[in-house]
């Protein structure tokens, strides 16, 4: 097994078992977030042996950087108890079966058959500006939604957490009015 | 050599935890987490096929997994933050972020 097949597996695995970590972890929403961090790097150490170099960059630093961490301050501050509902349940066989059927499959077709390889990538495979110009002259229209959407998305996470002007009140007013 | 079909199956098995994630879990952050495992499991399939078949029919090198992965990014990105606001409000509202007892809308 060549080195850079090594670094696959060996991320691959850490990949997926901070990802069950995420998800069946019963004790604390932080420790599942610093789970899915982990996950979030190791996905970008695949992104990075698949020499898609701007792609593991933007990885590491928009869903590893910005999103998992403001998943955790906000477990952090919203903590009050952990999962009740999975504490009763036991799901952790659950996960088990699912990565045990995976695993299975893998293993028997690599047995069978040595896998696919990949291509050997063009020069500017992962390089920014190849991607560049696909995505400002095919996807010109896409980049311009994508703005209007995150524009959107700012919009409406400043009116959902904004504290005051309280829709109670507001419709106990008109509540009043009619009665 | 990485095979092809292990970079497939790796991303097929985070989408699989991912989604039952979604449907087991009952706090608001673990779906939101669950959400955000599934995301990056597509992008590696998109990054991933993209690596497999690296140029377009006539030749020239063709990018378009990846732009779709910068795509998927952003849109996850808009997604926790409408998400964690949602987060805030709930918890503001219910002092709890069970989404059992957020069942205003279940007939």
């Amino acid at each position: 097994m060549s080195f850079v097949a090594g670094l696959f597996y060996a991320a691959a695995a850490v990949a997926l078992f901070s990802g069950l970590a995420v998800v069946f972890r019963r004790d604390s929403e932080i420790v599942a977030g610093l789970s899915l961090l982990a996950t979030m790097v190791a996905v970008a150490v695949v992104f990075v042996l698949l020499e898609a170099h701007y792609i593991a960059l933007v990885q590491l630093l928009i869903p590893a950087g910005a999103v998992v961490i403001g998943l955790v301050f906000t477990s952090m501050l919203v903590q009050r108890e952990p999962d009740a509902r999975l504490r009763r349940r036991n799901v952790l066989p659950f996960g088990a079966v699912i990565v045990g059927v995976l695993a299975l499959g893998v293993g028997v077709h690599s047995r069978f058959s040595g896998g696919t390889a990949f291509p050997p990538a063009p020069e500017h495979f992962g390089a920014i500006r190849a991607l560049g110009a696909t995505l400002y002259t095919d996807y010109a229209l896409i980049v311009g939604l994508l703005s209007l959407l995150l524009l959107a998305a700012i919009v409406g996470a400043t009116v959902l957490s904004s504290p005051r002007r309280d829709r109670g009140d507001g419709h106990s007013r008109r509540e009043g009015g009619a009665s | 050599m990485i095979p092809f079909e292990h970079v497939i199956a790796l991303s097929a098995a985070l989408f699989v935890v991912g989604a039952s994630g979604v449907l087991v879990r009952r706090n608001l952050l673990a779906v939101l987490m669950s959400i955000e495992l599934m995301l990056t499991a597509a992008n590696l399939a998109f990054v991933g096929f993209n690596r497999a078949w690296v140029e377009d029919g006539a030749g020239a090198a063709a990018l378009d997994g990846q732009a779709f992965a910068l795509v998927v990014i952003a849109v996850g990105a808009a997604q926790t933050v409408v998400g964690l606001s949602i987060v805030v409000a709930m918890f503001r509202k219910r002092g709890s972020l069970d989404l059992e007892e957020a069942s205003l809308l279940r007939w």
